[in-house]
């Protein structure tokens, strides 16, 4: 097959034999491509450190069954403000882990969507104070390309919404629901009263996650202490084990 | 390799364990050993077990060693104040053939890494504290990697030693001896533009 040259976002890479490196890189018209570069850790000229995570960079690839030939490549961006922030390093080695382990290999059609979702979240983490919102907020946008979003306004069981209005003995409508990973969504107080070790969120960060799928919107300290207890076992039940890169982010939050 | 006898076949399995080494690789080590002397073989295998046996870890800096402390931090004519961070004992190998640094060594056996799950704890982090608290250490010098989870430890280790007031600096990065600029990426030369220094 001929080669081609392709913008991609490196998600990791491990050291082969003597001096190849294999890299696993994200590309929006390739998908997610696992490469064998020939030589990378010693070829100044044809990779010059390009092949690590955070760097955007420009390959010339050659696709191949199995492992891909990555010919060459060039670095675009580096991802400085990521690299030099311990904090932003941990929540971005989580982004590369999610999108490694969540993004099926042929996801053809969506790819381009998935490259260009990790690019804005590692540009908008490489200036945020708030990394957990960008974390987040690139979640529940990538369940929703990869095909997993969970329900967050409509119980599972009644299928009512949970955002009900007030009733009509002027009730006032519920101010919370349960969250179940295992079930891949939310059920209200009635229905969930009784599964027992679910979470309890409010509707308000119900509603923000609801909301982020499709648009920019802002998280309350609430919202993301909340959606941070849902959505990681969510995705975590979903995969079947725990990602790595979430272990070290808790081990950091211990302090240093 | 049905078609060796149970020995080699055994043998060509074992050394194809080895970083680097192939089946075809490993036949030819394999038929190079049996074409020995039973001498050769046997001092092969005796300094394979020697490695196994007498190898340990240095209680102080945590390089490999026979001896322990290890030769590196017995030998009082070194500086006792200045000590370098490396990931692995082969990193103390490249700077001693330097012949510029003749302070201590301190070998954290990897660098932080989140994808792979090593955290701090992993590492010897608390034992470098310990020795920078329990040591008069003027400098330390971070050596891990210019890679993305060689410099996230070199921040780590930055954070980690603040209170002590110790300086701490990172080897220099940029163009390498013989190198030719236009050769370099933007990354590479930047590095250098930021690093660079009087004359």
């Amino acid at each position: 097959m001929k080669s081609v040259i392709t913008e991609a976002l490196i998600l990791r890479t491990n050291d082969y034999g003597e001096s190849d490196r294999i890299v696993r890189f994200m590309s929006p018209g390739l998908g997610k491509v696992s490469g064998i570069a020939k030589g990378a850790r010693k070829s100044i000229k044809r990779f010059g450190g390009c092949l690590e995570p955070f760097t955007l960079v420009s390959l010339t690839v050659q696709p191949r069954e199995g492992l891909s030939l990555i010919k060459e490549g060039a670095a675009a961006k580096g991802y400085k403000g990521i690299k030099n922030d311990l904090e932003r390093f941990a929540y971005g080695s989580y982004l590369l882990d999610l999108t490694n382990n969540i993004v099926a290999d042929d996801l053809d059609d969506e790819s381009e969507k998935v490259f260009f979702l990790l690019k804005n979240a590692l540009a908008l983490l490489e200036a945020s104070d708030k990394p957990e919102e960008v974390v987040r907020e690139y979640e529940v946008r990538l369940l929703g390309i990869t095909g997993y979003m969970p329900s967050f306004l409509n119980c599972l069981s009644c299928g009512d919404p949970v955002d009900r209005p007030m009733d009509e003995a002027g009730q006032g409508g519920p101010v919370e629901a349960v969250f179940s990973p295992g079930d891949g969504g939310v059920f209200c107080r009635n229905c969930g009263s009784e599964k027992a070790g679910l979470e309890s969120i409010s509707i308000g960060t119900l509603k923000t996650l609801e909301a982020v799928s499709t648009k920019k919107v802002s998280f309350s300290r609430n919202a993301i202490e909340e959606s941070g207890r849902i959505i990681p076992p969510f995705i975590m039940h979903h995969l079947g084990r725990r990602l790595k890169s979430l272990e070290f982010i808790d081990k950091m939050k211990g302090g240093v | 390799m049905g078609f060796f006898a149970k020995p080699i076949a055994q043998l060509i399995g074992e050394l194809s364990k080895f970083p680097g080494i192939g089946e075809k690789t490993a036949t030819r080590l394999a038929f190079h050993i049996l074409r020995s002397s039973r001498e050769d073989a046997e001092s092969l295998a005796g300094t394979i077990l020697a490695v196994k046996e007498k190898i340990r870890l240095c209680s102080k800096c945590f390089n490999i060693t026979d001896e322990d402390p290890c030769r590196i931090c017995k030998d009082t004519r070194r500086q006792q104040d200045v000590l370098c961070v490396v990931e692995g004992p082969q990193d103390v190998a490249v700077i001693e053939r330097t012949g510029e640094f003749r302070g201590g060594y301190h070998i954290l056996h990897g660098v932080l890494s989140p994808i792979n799950g090593i955290g701090p704890d992993d590492l010897r982090m608390k034992s470098l504290v310990r020795r920078v608290a329990d040591r008069d250490v003027r400098e330390v010098i971070v050596a891990t990697n210019p890679k993305v989870e060689g410099e996230a430890t070199a921040l780590y280790i930055a954070k980690l030693l603040k209170p002590f007031g110790v300086k701490v600096t990172r080897l220099a990065q940029g163009l390498p001896m013989g190198g030719e600029l236009e050769y370099f990426d933007a990354a590479t030369v930047s590095a250098a533009i930021e690093g660079r220094r009087d004359i």
